[in-house]
């Protein structure tokens, strides 16, 4: 019964973390219509930084520690979508994916070659735990504290992240995002407007970095492959480029499907890594608006309300 | 002189859009730039908006050397422009399409979007009130929770003359307003011009391929071909040029 | 210092020749190529078995086929199976999504690539296999500084005809030094020599891959600049619509420079395979990758561009950690090298995006 649990339990966390990725992914691909192939880089510095701070600051009290690399996590990479972000946003459609591709893969390769005693190199390390301590008798509780936590931060990413995009920078993003030569010919600097976007979504994959790192309680830089940003671009797909709400939607499908098929024998489950490419790109062919399109639920309730029944 | 440009130049690689155009407009002038297909008026166009950057020459805008600015800095500036093919943001509403461009009298950065913050609501009243009260002007009152890929083509052209005027511009380029219109729609636009110039205190310069509309509508005009401005002066005056004539041999002149 | 530098070139040269197809490709229908690495994957595990199946390590002892022809063997089962893949490839994933747009296209040829992967897995496992490469076997009892692994004992088999049919060949147990005893022991079991087996000398490799480069470069750009087909292709490339008007099929100008492109690829992955000496299902990522960033170096849909290209990050791939390790005494430079080539991507992507020896294209206001 327990074991049931434990594996429900860590599906919704795993949810909440790839809602996370998929909300800010969908912020820069979706809202801000730039091709971006590096999100697995992002989350990659977010995690790193925040296990960093963990093995470096044990002194301090748990919980202060725990926000305090979740902040660092954020703040490493959004300085890492700032630096990329400059150069790179000048390059439109399929050379940007490649650049930021590029950046992710150099994330990856230059966490794999970090000394041993400083990120782990390509071993991986250890993260202390200092939430609490977990033992077989506490993961039940243990789970349920980070999905709540988890699921507190997947519900800010996405207030913050729709108030945006219904205010004047969220507007002016979009409108770069639709036709960046019109924009910028009416006062918009496209630059800026793309910058800002990028360091915003950066910022959020730093922080499911930084939650995944504290509830694994181990990285290692195979976690952060490329595999693992074409399954965010699933999620988005599925969701609908530029829905917020889809990204929800998206994430759990995924995952579930995922983790359901593990449970299955070897024979089956490994099929699980040529069927969700073929989704994708059947999804892309069929139905590239994915399942919600730019909509939103609310929309979609309000819509529903409102059609006599 | 609000606007000059002297010796203005743009090469691609071999081939001269436009080479040695002065051009000067005073506060408040309505002038025409005219000449046949590919005579590199959109091309004037673009380095004036700092779309592109002349090859050599120099333009001023206000009394500032403005050669070397980009687009958006020149929109900051006071130039705003409406394009030859529509370009407006089909996936917003009408209202948003004007309400991005707005600018309040205050910034109003992420942290305050994001947060709802009480400058944000200031911020947010203000460019809606002032978006809503534009579309109003040009007529687009009933119209502004539309997606602007639904509307007509004429509200569209108006459309993109509200969202430039968002600006707050001192010139307003119109590059062919007149495009795709009916006479009946032309004549209603010549007017809509007019009357814009006079309320928003406008500088405007327009390109169009109708001559009955610039010459209705324009005080002065200039005349490009092969990237070279061949005449200025009055319709009256460009109507009877040889030059332009020739340049126009066969249409309607 | 020359050694490195030969080594970059030959690399350089592998990298050429996958980035040719992904520049073909780019140049006719503005397609990133994802899957272009698993075509490479796909012709050098075909070489893999081609080679396996010749018996090109059991030499010294009679083969099939002469060991020069086995490796022509291979190269054309490569090449055409490659090309084979791509062909069909192009017709079930990528004509669909032709008019869809480029990032939907970019985004079907990252999940080809990745399918193809893992069906790769799942057909020829995830391990990496060890590719059979030409080797020297030197007859000899001076057996000083050999390491275990590289000794084998040969052994004659005859059927019942008297006819010598098979030698077998055995590993001398690792370890096992090769004393008298050893000796007495092999020579009961009926294993008549000893033999040591030595790595053909890398400069055989470097040589065989900037050989076929210069045979291959002429032959491509004849292909594409004086035959029919040539033509059809850069007439596509440059206006799809007006060629199909003017009576040129599309689908087969396509297919053919999908063929093309695949084709030289499968030379390139034996290539590249023999040199390291291992072949895997993931085999094709990197240098995929990498001969991506070669073709950007050169200027994208340029054909000598991807040449150049190659040349010049295979040089720069091993010449700058070469410089950083003795410059600066970076010992670890080398584990580096693939952050440098992406780095390079993107200061090419940002300051020359057209690369060396590509066009500009303006948008239109």
């Amino acid at each position: 019964m327990s074991g049931e649990l434990l594996f429900w339990l860590n599906l919704l966390v795993t949810v909440g973390i790839y809602t996370l990725l998929a909300v800010s992914l969908n912020l820069i691909n979706g809202h801000a219509g730039m091709f971006h192939l590096g999100h697995h880089g992002f989350w990659a510095l977010g995690a790193y930084a925040a296990t960093w701070l963990t093995l470096n600051a044990a002194s301090l009290p748990g919980p202060l520690l725990y926000v305090l690399s979740l902040l660092l996590a954020m703040a490493v990479a959004a300085i890492g979508g700032l630096t990329i972000g400059i150069p790179c946003l000048r390059l439109r459609g399929d050379y940007l994916a490649i650049a930021t591709l590029g950046f992710g893969e150099i994330v990856r390769i230059a966490v794999q070659n970090s000394p041993h005693d400083f990120l782990g190199g390509s071993l991986g390390t250890k993260v202390p735990r200092v939430l609490m301590e977990v033992t077989r008798t506490t993961q039940v509780p243990f789970r349920f504290l980070t999905l709540a936590i988890v699921a507190v931060a997947c519900a800010a990413a996405i207030l913050v992240f729709r108030n945006f995009l219904r205010s004047l920078p969220g507007r002016r993003l979009l409108a770069v995002a639709q036709d960046e030569t019109a924009a910028g010919l009416l006062g918009i600097d496209p630059t800026r407007s793309k910058v800002l976007a990028f360091v915003m979504g950066s910022a959020v994959a730093g922080l499911a970095g930084g939650l995944y790192a504290h509830y694994m309680g181990g990285i290692n830089p195979l976690n952060f492959n490329f595999m693992e940003m074409v399954k965010m671009f699933l999620v988005i797909v599925l969701g609908g480029m530029g829905s917020l709400s889809g990204c929800v939607i998206g994430a759990f499908l995924v995952v579930a499907t995922e983790q359901l098929l593990n449970r299955a024998p070897e024979a089956i489950a490994s099929w699980w890594q040529v069927l969700f490419p073929l989704i994708l790109a059947l999804m892309i062919v069929f139905r590239p608006q994915g399942i919600f399109g730019r909509k939103e639920i609310t929309d979609m309730i309000r819509a529903w309300r409102r059609s006599p029944a | 002189m609000i606007f000059e440009a002297r010796g203005l130049t743009k090469r691609y690689g071999g081939l001269t859009a436009v080479s040695g155009v002065d051009m000067e407009l005073a506060q408040g002038d309505l002038v025409g730039l005219i000449g046949p297909n590919g005579a590199g008026k959109t091309t004037c166009f673009n380095l004036i908006t700092g779309a592109d950057a002349p090859t050599s020459g120099t333009i001023r805008f206000k009394g500032e050397d403005v050669t070397r600015a980009r687009d958006f800095q020149m929109a900051r500036k006071g130039v705003a422009r409406t394009f030859q093919n529509i370009r407006l943001w089909k996936e917003m509403d009408v209202l948003d399409n004007v309400r991005a461009v707005c600018r309040a009298g205050e910034p109003c950065g992420f942290a305050a979007a994001a947060l709802r913050l009480p400058r944000f609501r200031r911020v947010e009243r203000a460019v809606t009130e002032k978006a809503t009260s534009l579309l109003q002007r040009l007529g687009l009152g009933d119209v502004l929770a539309e997606s602007p890929g639904d509307l007509p083509y004429g509200d569209q052209r108006r459309l993109e003359i509200a969202r430039a005027l968002a600006l707050d511009p001192d010139l307003l380029l119109l590059d062919e307003p007149a495009a795709g219109m009916n006479p009946t729609e032309k004549a209603r636009l010549m007017e809509t011009v007019r009357d814009l110039r006079r309320e928003f205190d406008l500088t405007i310069l327009l390109i169009d391929h109708d001559m009955k509309f610039v010459m209705g509508i324009c005080e002065r005009i200039y005349v490009l071909d092969h990237g070279e401005r061949i005449a200025h002066g009055t319709p009256a005056e460009i109507r009877c040029d040889k030059k332009v004539i020739e340049a126009y041999l066969g249409s309607e002149c | 210092m020359l050694d490195y530098l030969l080594n970059g070139l030959a690399l350089g040269a592998i990298f050429a020749f996958i980035a040719l197809g992904y520049t073909m490709v780019y140049g006719i229908i503005k397609l990133i190529n994802f899957a272009h690495g698993e075509f490479f994957m796909f012709g050098a595990f075909l070489g893999f078995f081609v080679l396996r199946d010749l018996g090109v390590e059991r030499l010294p002892l009679p083969q099939p086929l002469p060991i020069l022809l086995s490796y022509v063997a291979a190269l054309t089962a490569a090449s055409l199976g490659a090309g084979a893949l791509a062909v069909v490839t192009e017709r079930i994933a990528y004509r669909p999504v032709r008019r869809a747009g480029r990032i939907a296209a970019l985004i079907t040829a990252v999940c080809v690539s990745l399918i193809l992967q893992n069906l790769a897995i799942k057909a020829w496992g995830a391990k990496p296999q060890a590719y059979p490469q030409p080797r020297e076997w030197i007859d000899t009892d001076d057996l000083a500084g050999a390491a275990p692994a590289n000794l084998y004992a040969v052994k004659r088999v005859e059927t019942t005809g008297g006819e010598v049919v098979e030698n077998e060949v055995r590993v001398v147990e690792a370890g096992a030094a090769l004393d008298d005893a050893t000796r007495a022991r092999l020579r009961a079991e009926g294993h008549e020599r000893v033999y040591r087996q030595v790595p053909l000398d890398r400069g055989w490799t470097r040589g065989f891959v900037l050989l076929a480069l210069l045979l291959w470069a002429p032959v491509l750009w004849f292909l594409v600049k004086r035959t029919r087909m040539g033509k059809a292709m850069r007439a596509v490339s440059e206006d799809s619509d007006a060629a199909r008007l003017m009576g040129i099929d599309i689908n087969r100008v396509i297919a053919w420079t999908f063929f093309l492109g695949a084709f030289v690829a499968g030379v390139g992955g034996v290539a590249y395979c023999v040199s390291y000496g291992k072949v895997e299902p993931l085999t094709g990522f990197l240098p995929g990758m990498k001969a991506f960033i070669a073709a950007v170096i050169g200027g994208i849909g340029s054909i000598p561009g991807a040449i150049l290209g190659g040349l010049v990050l295979g040089t720069a791939e091993s010449l700058i950690p070469y410089a950083l390790r003795e410059g600066l005494g970076w010992e670890a430079a080398f584990a580096w090298k693939d952050a440098i080539a992406f780095a390079l991507l993107i200061l090419i992507l940002v300051f020359r995006p057209t690369g060396i020896l590509g066009r500009a294209v303006r948008e239109k206001v």
